[in-house]
């Protein structure tokens, strides 16, 4: 599956594609995308009067003669982002349905991918229990992209993710330069809003990837079940469940999921922030050319 | 022994476990994760507050389900009846009139109906040896069927041993006097009586004692109480007809006895009185006309045709009697193809030649009659009397008329006065003599007689003193004297000292309050064009504040009437000649029902059968109402509740409510069974016989008229036979409580689906 998903047409594909970032970029290297300020390239962007100390050689000398003053002529300036892609491994995503782990590896795989091929920096974070795992460090280049994501399959699901705690310790001490990925369910009973004020307080701009499957959304079981948590320890756990599942039931499930994503996308969009809910019975190509492009990502 | 509610009561338990049993166990289902069933839950509880209260709902349930099912193993039952396991018998007793028949000895079927029953409740009492006793019921069948009461108000419905000293004594007053009805009994009405004990008591016992040939069946044994001897020869109806201008008279015969092979000779009279009188005034001769001897076959019902001969071979005209011969004479009989009757031709002057009267011949015409009894003529025929005496005898009334004397005066004499009352001769022929006194033209008012009339019309010129007798119609006054109850305040109210053309009045109607004045108005419409009253002339009456105005002119009252007792008046305040009147329907019309309002007729017909309602109008302040002097009947068999009182009456007299002071006819007669209301009275007859109502009127003058009340002529058949409508006993069922199975059985299945139900919801929360 992981293979079907990643190979090199999926790749090519993603080309023509490119990640945009809303805020302010502050960065060091130069890179593709554009900035507030004014830089080097050759793209114009504005005039200004001469000031002392400016480089006489930018002045514009048509303008001198038409005008008698002396402008410059402004450029704009292009940095190079750090894209950072927080995956959730734990084991609602997949222990028991390899088709969303699948998903949601290539949709980190493929966002990776459009930040190495706009000559951006890129961090694979695998959140597992309290921690974040980088086993590929920042990965700059297509080279080392396909290096990183050929053990990428390898990626188990299990245990519980704390997200907050994820994210918080996560080692980047970096503001302002990266744009922020969070690929989960966002089922989980830790708090993983802190983690959205963490990464809006490092002044990073958000992207929440929330993945869900079908089963998910609108179960197909109905009766007196006894619901197995994937993440439970055991039969005992308190995360599992005995119910009748009635029609009322599913009314209320529904209205709750409902509730759930609404929470998850307001949350993050009243802090700037994008939400793009994957269903995993979609292809992913729609996620990446249809939710994305909805939410000014790509 | 388990017994089918047991049954019920254990499969509602066993249902009941069966329910926890087969209640699904839970399937493992592996989830990624359980997070938003978890909130879902939130929802769930947020929204279905009732969940705690299925637990309740389950256990009431259940405690329900256990009730249930014990008080269905305990038989519940809704007794309405307790079982009925005395013997009981209900004797029906006919009581209608053929119960009447006496035999040789004198003793009525209705008395040894009587002792049959007493003898039935003796053997029934006597021979109790039932512990719950026997109870007996005693129905009288007349025409309102209902149980025997006693004279202190005991009803006789299932009575027992301990009263039937009470039953044996109100039975012995019944027999001794002789209480049995006129009237027609309604077996049907006693039969749904039975009936009603027998749907309580399939095993009740019903004996009818009757004289009816009717057959028993399994719920009625018929006891018949007739005696071999008696016969019977009646007269079942009588009438008269015109006939050449002369009446003749058809009486209708039957004879009845056991055998149909009987046969009876038997003569027939006519018994005239006042026959060929000049009027109601003037005395006739008294005739008895009886027939020679007729042999009567049981079973026959003839019809006796006693007819002047017209023709010399006292031929009868088919079309007279509808009857398939050629040629009658006298004696001969022919069988009537329609009604089955026998026509027999009477020769009515040989009769009246063989009278012995003198000055009567077979050229005598009998014209006028005051009443013809007709009657069995046993003496002659050689017999003391038939077993059934109630239609031996016939009365028919009718056959001469009262005088009504009208005087016309008018000092300028027209035919549109005297019209109408010539129509009216014609008219009213049939009830009243009318005879019309019109006063020479020229004769001076004060030379017109003042009584001796019973109406008196006075046109254009007004005496100075009303008659002080009879109705009065005064037309175009031109005075009115003191206590005439109106004033002519102007000759003319029209301008007629212009020599143009007068302008013609509309004349328009006014409805009383007074129904009866209203009613001379009746039938009168002036809304249409070509019924309009126009008129040129009127004088303005004034003070008329006695009177009930019907018509109107330009304010004035064009016509008026009064009927205070003798203060009998109409007034029409315009000329007839300047009006339209006489070219109008209504003219006719008005004087007609004028006529009927000063002249009612005491009553229209003067035969009824028993219970009829008879309807009377008085022209007077008293009625006097004799009944049918019945000396067998001195006490009646209940006379404490009134309710035969009228066999104790002889004459009734009724009085109008001339005081005002709460002297109502309705408490003077209230216990004769008649209403009145005005001056009419309806009396319920209940003896047959002869009825005469004399009454006097206002001006003294004394008026008898006379009806015969007889018994049914199907009553006369005393060897009738019929068919029973016999009451039906349903003895596959002696359900006497209610079975609550179905309803128990109803709300358990109710309950255990509410409990399934219940159950199917659980584990949702």
């Amino acid at each position: 599956m992981k293979e079907i998903l990643l190979n090199d047409a999926f790749f090519s594909r993603l080309e023509t594609l490119d990640l945009n970032l809303r805020s302010n970029l502050i960065g060091y290297f130069g890179g593709k995308h554009f900035v507030r300020t004014y830089g080097q390239t050759v793209e114009f962007a504005d005039y200004r009067e001469y000031q002392l100390g400016d480089d006489i050689r930018r002045i514009d000398w048509n303008l001198f003669a038409r005008f008698g003053k002396h402008y410059l002529k402004l450029f704009t300036d292009e940095r190079q982002m750090k894209v950072q892609i927080f995956l959730d491994c734990s084991a609602s995503m997949g222990k028991d349905n390899p088709e969303k782990a699948n998903y949601a590896i290539a949709t980190a795989a493929a966002l990776g991918f459009l930040g190495v091929h706009n000559m951006d920096k890129v961090e694979f974070n695998f959140m597992r229990g309290t921690h974040c795992d980088n086993p590929y460090g920042t990965i700059i280049g297509k080279n080392s992209f396909f290096r990183a994501i050929s053990d990428i399959k390898n990626l188990t699901f299990d245990e519980e993710t704390d997200i907050e705690a994820c994210v918080t310790s996560s080692q980047d001490t970096s503001r302002g330069n990266s744009l922020s990925i969070i690929i989960s369910d966002f089922m989980t009973e830790s708090n993983w809003k802190k983690a959205i004020d963490y990464l809006c307080y490092k002044n990073r701009q958000v992207l929440l990837i929330h993945i869900l499957t079908p089963d998910e959304l609108d179960p197909a079981y109905d009766g007196r079940v006894s619901l197995i948590d994937s993440e439970s320890l055991d039969l005992s756990d308190t995360k599992n469940m005995k119910m009748n599942i009635t029609r009322s039931m599913q009314m209320a499930y529904e209205e709750a999921m409902k509730d759930f994503k609404e929470d998850v996308r307001s949350f993050v969009v009243r802090r700037g922030g994008s939400c793009v809910f994957v269903n995993t019975d979609n292809p992913i190509e729609q996620v990446l050319f249809g939710g994305l492009f909805k939410v000014g990502i790509m | 022994m388990l017994v089918p509610l047991g049954l019920l009561g254990l499969i509602g338990i066993l249902i009941l476990i069966i329910i926890y049993i087969i209640k699904p166990n839970y399937q493992q289902k592996f989830v990624s994760s359980t997070f938003v069933w978890k909130l879902s839950l939130k929802y769930r509880k947020r929204k279905v507050p009732i969940n705690k209260l299925r637990n309740l709902l389950i256990i009431i349930c259940q405690i329900l389900i256990l009730a249930l099912c014990s008080f269905i193993l305990s038989q519940p039952v809704d007794v309405y009846r307790t079982e009925d396991n005395r013997k009981e018998v209900v004797l029906v007793i006919d009581s209608s009139a053929s119960m009447r028949t006496v035999d040789e000895d004198g003793q009525s079927r209705f008395a040894r109906a009587i002792i049959a029953a007493k003898a039935k409740c003796t053997e029934i009492f006597e021979n109790d040896d039932d512990e719950e006793g026997s109870v007996v019921s005693i129905v009288l069948a007349n025409d309102t069927p209902s149980y025997l009461m006693s004279s202190t108000g005991d009803t006789f419905r299932q009575i027992n041993s301990s009263k039937a000293y009470s039953l044996y004594t109100t039975l012995d007053y019944l027999r001794n006097d002789d209480t049995c009805s006129y009237s027609v009994s309604d077996m049907k009405a006693a039969m749904d009586i039975c009936q009603q004990v027998i749907d309580e008591n399939p095993e009740a016992e019903v004996f009818l004692y009757t004289d009816t040939s009717y057959a028993s069946t399994d719920t009625v044994t018929v006891v018949n109480v007739n005696n071999e001897g008696e016969w019977n020869i009646g007269i079942l109806n009588a009438q008269f007809e015109e006939d050449d201008y002369y009446y003749r008279f058809l009486v209708d015969v039957g004879y009845y006895a056991k055998s149909e092979k009987a046969t009876q000779t038997m003569k027939i009279g006519l018994r005239f009185k006042n026959a060929n009188a000049a009027d109601k005034e003037s005395e006739g001769v008294d005739l008895t006309l009886v027939t020679e001897d007729i042999l009567f076959n049981s079973g026959e019902e003839w019809r006796l045709i006693f007819k002047h001969s017209t023709k010399e071979n006292h031929e009868l005209d088919e079309d007279e009697i509808e009857c398939n011969v050629d040629v009658m004479q006298r004696g001969d009989r022919e069988k009537h193809t329609v009604d089955g009757l026998i026509y027999y031709y009477v020769n009515l002057d040989e009769l009246l030649a063989s009278s012995g009267v003198q000055g009567v011949t077979s050229a005598t015409r009998l014209h006028t009659f005051e009443n013809i009894d007709v009657f069995v003529d046993f003496e002659d025929s050689g017999e003391s009397g038939d077993s059934y005496a109630l239609d031996d005898n016939f009365i028919i009334y009718g056959g001469i008329k009262e005088i009504i004397r009208i005087q016309y005066y008018s000092s300028h004499p027209n035919d549109f006065m005297m019209a109408p009352f010539k129509a009216l001769q014609n008219i009213y022929s049939d009830r009243w003599d009318i005879r019309i006194t019109e006063i020479k033209k020229g004769t001076k008012i004060e030379d017109v007689p003042l009584s001796g009339f019973d109406f008196y019309v006075f046109e254009h010129t007004m005496p100075n003193a009303l008659p002080t007798d009879g109705a009065v119609m005064l037309v175009n006054p031109d005075k009115a004297g003191t206590g005439w109850g109106f004033r002519v305040d102007r000759t003319s109210v029209f301008d007629t000292s212009s020599s143009e053309t007068l302008d013609q009045k509309e004349v328009f109607l006014e409805v009383p309050e007074n129904e009866k004045a209203a009613a001379v108005i009746k039938g009168i419409d002036f809304e249409e064009y070509e019924s309009k009253l126009l008129l040129t002339k009127m004088c303005g009456l004034g003070a008329y504040d006695s009177f009930d105005v019907l018509m109107t002119c330009e304010g004035w009252p064009a016509f008026m009437v009064k009927n205070d007792g003798a203060d009998k008046m109409a007034v029409m305040s315009f000329n007839i000649e300047y009006s339209t009147f006489p070219l109008i329907e209504a003219w006719p019309y008005l004087m007609i029902n004028l006529f009927d309002y000063f002249f009612p007729s005491i009553m229209r017909t003067y035969s009824y059968s028993v219970d009829s309602l008879v309807t009377m109008e008085s022209m007077s302040e008293s009625l006097l109402i004799e009944y049918p002097n019945d000396t067998s009947a001195d006490g009646g068999y209940n006379p404490e509740d009134g309710a035969n009182t009228v066999r104790d009456v002889g004459s009734l007299e009724w009085e109008a409510d001339t005081t005002g002071e709460g002297n109502t006819p309705e408490d003077q007669i209230a216990e004769a069974q008649m209403i009145v209301k005005d001056s009419t009275v309806v009396l319920k007859v209940e003896l047959p016989g002869r009825y005469i109502v004399t009454q006097t009127t206002y001006y003294d003058r004394v008026m008898t008229e006379g009806f015969f009340v007889s018994v049914a002529a199907s009553e006369g058949n005393i060897w009738c036979g019929g068919d029973l409508d016999a009451p039906i006993a349903e003895h596959q069922d002696k359900e006497y409580y209610g079975d609550w199975l179905l309803v128990l059985a109803a709300i358990l299945v109710g309950l255990l689906f509410i409990e399934w139900w219940l159950h199917s919801r659980e584990g949702s929360v």
